[in-house]
């Protein structure tokens, strides 16, 4: 069968070309790695050491260890840094970022002017700032002493708060929420911008309630971009590492993610077979949930 | 009764969107007022003594500057350009190409992109890199930089590339020019905007990295912004205030000015449907 | 050899014929319009005379030359797209010299033949303003200018005027006719709307599921349609087309259709299921009965002025008549249909056009 370009101005040979370096790099790091992970999960194999010049083939054992239910919920194992992450995700994307930018997008749709734009910048420029900066924005935020928060609660007669101490996994969810909202509410505020004006005109002439309105019409119209949000932020949040910048996944794990826990394994002490498995689970879960994520595109009509 | 509920209504949003505002405003006010204060501490306070001297300490530190302004650039720049030129070739070819499976194909990436990142994906490719011979230096973390936005990137790209109605190539072709002048005189200008974004959007996230640089460089002069400013702390580990905060602000600034433009520019909104690309 | 001569063309996408064995010349200068309804294949025979497409069978001459492999580059013909294809980042200036900047003309020649076109085209004072800053009109134009400007063999449109306004597309209409017999290109015009064609093309060629049916000149077509697609295609209202058998009766024949019955003296064809066909303007109603006429009942009244539309149920059909206001007569709910016989058409069970003596 030849294959024959639909266009007149890029020949077949000329279209591979351009093709090529994308396919190359994608090649590389991302079809690649998602082989040979598999295969030094199975391995023992470390940066140094023997281990590292001459790696033997160990099986499972790696995942064996990582499951080992008696004691993976020991603060620094898999099952607690699953654990973190479960809370985590729950916390800040199910039930932080994605009702709170629907709620924002509510808010703000059909009205525009000044103080829309502050709202909208405000919570972009959250979301697109280096995580670095915003780090140690955030550690001056919630520092027991002189952090803004805790002026805040004084200032309303509230007790301080430890964060970093007390609840350190709090904190980074607060942290996500202010950090990823921004992506729900532009993608909500869209959807409710695609939803025609007579829609609105009608429900107007009918006399519908705000709660009517949002049952009725925005809801149902809604929904397809609440599974999408829901899916994209929890994949995203999943596999954040910027939390590590402000509590560095601690004290004592507390805050561990499964992400921190990978790095620690993988690149504190270079055990790279350990890490490799880690990854292997976190891939694992990214395939579940982007998975769901096209079978719901596949479903809707483009 | 209409009335009062009307009111009560008005006000519980105008408490929501104050809610909102103070959320997202106070934790970035620490990076304005900080910088600017020769006795910076972990307060927000407008400064006793306003001052640029942080900065000037930062500007005389050439270690920190060199990050900021050499290796930092060179990666993101580096980035851009490499997303942007190979993005855009692959997306126009793509779309103009009858390749059998193409929308399977699509799929395929979206979900290798989604599945294969973060500090999962770093382990496999540490040790390509440590294989090829690529740790600790610049190519190294570009290159994995732009293997992880190409994905997405093409994405974007495609959305654009399909905007361009085929008639204008056509039209091109009857007026007598050969498929390369097509390229330069009208493909190339009309995609223009689609590639800016692009350009725009790989720079900040290759600008804002601060993992694959963590695993992948190795020594201090190499280092970008982001883990050069970990130098900026004493020897008892507490972080120098003053230094850290002025070199947060200039390390953060690109990215605003680019939200900025972009905003003026397009407007930053959703045209369309989201591609991922996101945190 | 005609100066664009298409020699039993053929196209096939896949499974799709979309142009079966076209055979058409067209004349040095002509204007030729390629007239059928969407899908009929009149756009990709125009992609073929372009080189935009590639036959599957057949050849293609222009002005002597077979040019079936030459890519469209090499043609030199000149196309007008439906959306005018002018590219937006470049002034109309720009896009209108596009052509002669890649045949490598000398700047001061591309800008006195710009400045030429753009006169012609009443466009002269918009060249330095953008695609988007103008009107629909002149985004027209313009893309007429530039398939002008470097003197094509064959000057091709693509339904040109379906992007503009009513009002403008007749203004554009006359325009463009004219241009045509001022420059004396040969332009083959493609186009759904039978009003247009008849009123700008030399000839016609009308196409039904990528076969040619008919080619003749606008009244050829009008009055003696081959086939009854090509009948009911043209003329606005369409012709009344009541299916019945036709039986010899003395000195004639008689038409039976459903409901009714209609002789037709001088008629000699034998027995069979036919088509009788009469177009609007060549029937009326009257409340008396007449020569050659059919009761039925009055369904609408349509007047539109200088004429009135009346649309009628005869027997289990609906036909249309249009006659002059004036000379209307009452109008009652049951009235007589009158048909001019000398204007009856008749097509056989297969559509094919039937002579009246057999």
């Amino acid at each position: 069968m030849q294959k024959k370009s639909s266009s007149l101005v890029l020949s077949t040979s000329t279209g591979l070309i351009f093709l090529a370096p994308a396919l190359l790099f994608i090649a590389l790091f991302l079809f690649f790695p998602l082989v040979w992970v598999l295969i030094i999960s199975l391995t023992d194999t470390t940066l140094t050491g023997p281990a590292a010049v001459s790696p033997s083939f160990v099986g499972i054992s790696n995942y064996v260890r990582l499951f080992d239910l008696s004691r993976w919920m020991r603060l620094g194992n898999f099952g607690n840094a699953l654990r973190n992450t479960v809370i985590f995700v729950l916390g800040s994307a199910i039930f932080g970022q994605v009702p709170l930018g629907l709620a924002i997008a509510l808010a703000f749709h059909r009205r525009k002017g000044l103080l829309r734009e502050i709202v909208f910048s405000l919570a972009t420029v959250a979301w697109i700032l280096p995580g670095v900066a915003v780090a140690f924005a955030w550690i001056a935020f919630l520092d027991r002493d002189f952090g803004t928060f805790n002026a805040l609660l004084a200032l309303l007669g509230f007790p301080k708060i430890d964060w970093y101490f007390d609840y350190p996994l709090y904190a980074i969810i607060i942290f996500n929420i202010w950090r990823g909202t921004a992506f729900s509410m532009l993608l909500f505020s869209a959807a409710l911008g695609n939803i025609p004006p007579s829609y609105w005109e009608t429900a107007d002439v009918i006399g519908a309630s705000a709660w009517q309105r949002f049952k009725d019409i925005i809801f149902p119209l809604v929904r397809p971009n609440l599974f999408t949000a829901l899916i994209l932020v929890t994949l995203w949040t999943f596999n954040v590492f910027t939390p590590y910048l402000i509590t560095g996944g601690g004290p004592l794990y507390r805050s561990e993610t499964v992400p921190i826990f990978t790095y620690r394994v993988a690149f504190k002490f270079f055990e790279f077979g350990k890490g490799a498995a880690i990854a292997v689970v976190m891939m694992t879960i990214n395939f579940i949930l982007a998975s769901f994520y096209l079978l719901m595109q596949r479903r809707r009509p483009r | 009764m209409r009335g009062l509920k009307k009111c009560a209504f008005k006000l519980c949003w105008g408490i929501f969107i104050l809610l909102v505002v103070t959320f997202f405003l106070l934790p970035l006010l620490w990076l304005i007022t900080a910088p600017f204060d020769a006795k910076a501490t972990l307060r927000v306070a407008i400064p006793s003594k306003f001052t640029l001297a942080n900065f000037q300490a930062i500007f005389r530190n050439t270690f920190a500057v060199r990050a900021l302004f050499l290796n930092s650039i060179v990666i993101a720049g580096g980035t851009m350009l490499g997303v942007t030129l190979f993005a855009t070739l692959a997306a126009y070819a793509i779309a103009r190409l009858n390749i059998p499976g193409r929308d399977i194909l699509a799929y395929l990436l979206v979900l290798f992109s989604s599945v294969v990142q973060g500090t999962a994906a770093m382990v496999p490719i540490f040790i390509l890199l440590f294989h090829l011979k690529l740790i600790d230096t610049y190519p190294g973390v570009i290159f994995v930089l732009i293997g992880g936005l190409l994905p997405t990137g093409i994405f974007l790209m495609r959305d654009f590339v399909a905007g361009v109605p085929k008639s204008y190539e056509e039209s091109a072709l009857v007026s007598g020019a050969r498929p390369w002048q097509v390229l330069r005189d009208v493909v190339l200008p009309v995609l223009r905007p689609g590639m800016m974004v692009l350009a725009v959007w790989s720079f900040v996230q290759a600008w804002g990295d601060f993992l694959i640089s963590l695993i992948v460089m190795r020594s201090p002069a190499k280092m970008p912004a982001p883990i050069a400013i970990y130098s900026f702390y004493t020897e008892g580990g507490t972080p120098v205030l003053t230094l850290v905060s002025a070199y947060s602000l200039i390390y953060a600034l690109p990215v605003v000015f680019l939200y900025l433009f972009v905003n003026w520019r397009y407007g930053f909104r959703f045209f369309g449907g989201i591609k991922g690309g996101g945190r | 050899m005609d100066y664009l001569y298409l020699e039993n063309v053929t196209k096939t996408f896949d499974k799709v014929v979309a142009v079966d064995r076209v055979t058409l010349g067209i004349g040095k200068t002509e204007f030729f319009a390629l007239l059928g309804p969407s899908g009929c294949g009149k756009t990709t025979t125009l992609r073929l005379i372009a080189g935009l497409e590639q036959p599957t069978a057949g050849r293609i001459y222009i002005d002597g030359r077979e040019v079936t492999n030459l890519p469209p580059q090499e043609r030199n013909v000149a196309m007008v797209f439906q959306d005018y294809a002018l590219y937006p980042h470049m002034t109309l200036f720009e896009n209108i010299a596009y052509p002669l900047k890649v045949r490598k003309v000398s700047k001061r020649e591309i800008a006195a033949k710009v400045h030429e076109v753009a006169e012609h085209l009443m466009i002269a004072e918009l060249l330095d303003r953008l695609p988007s800053q103008v009107s629909g009109g002149q985004q027209q134009r313009a893309a007429v200018a530039r398939a002008l400007v470097h003197a094509p063999k064959v000057f091709l449109f693509d339904e040109p005027l379906s992007n503009l306004d009513a009002k403008l597309r007749i203004e554009a209409r006359a325009f463009l006719k004219h241009l045509q017999k001022e420059i004396h290109v040969t332009t083959v015009y493609v186009t759904h709307d039978q009003a247009e064609a008849m009123a700008m093309a030399d000839r016609i060629g009308v196409m039904f599921a990528g076969k040619v049916v008919q080619v003749g000149a606008p009244l050829e077509l009008y009055r003696f349609p081959k086939t009854k697609e090509v009948a009911a295609f043209l003329g606005n209202p369409p012709m009344n087309i009541l299916p019945g058998r036709v039986q010899p009766v003395t000195d004639g024949s008689q038409f039976v259709g459903e409901g009714f019955v209609l002789s037709l003296p001088g008629v000699h064809i034998p027995p069979q299921e036919i088509y009788l066909g009469f177009r609007p303007e060549h029937a009326k109603i009257d409340v008396e009965p007449k020569d050659c006429a059919i009761r039925a009942r009055i369904y609408a009244v349509q007047p539109l002025g200088s004429e009135v539309w009346i649309t009628l149920q005869v027997g289990n059909y609906t036909v249309t008549v249009k006659m002059f206001a004036e000379g209307m007569p009452q109008v009652a709910e049951e009235v007589w249909l009158i048909l001019d016989q000398n204007k009856i058409h008749l097509f056989d069970s297969a559509g094919q056009r039937l002579s009246p003596c057999g």
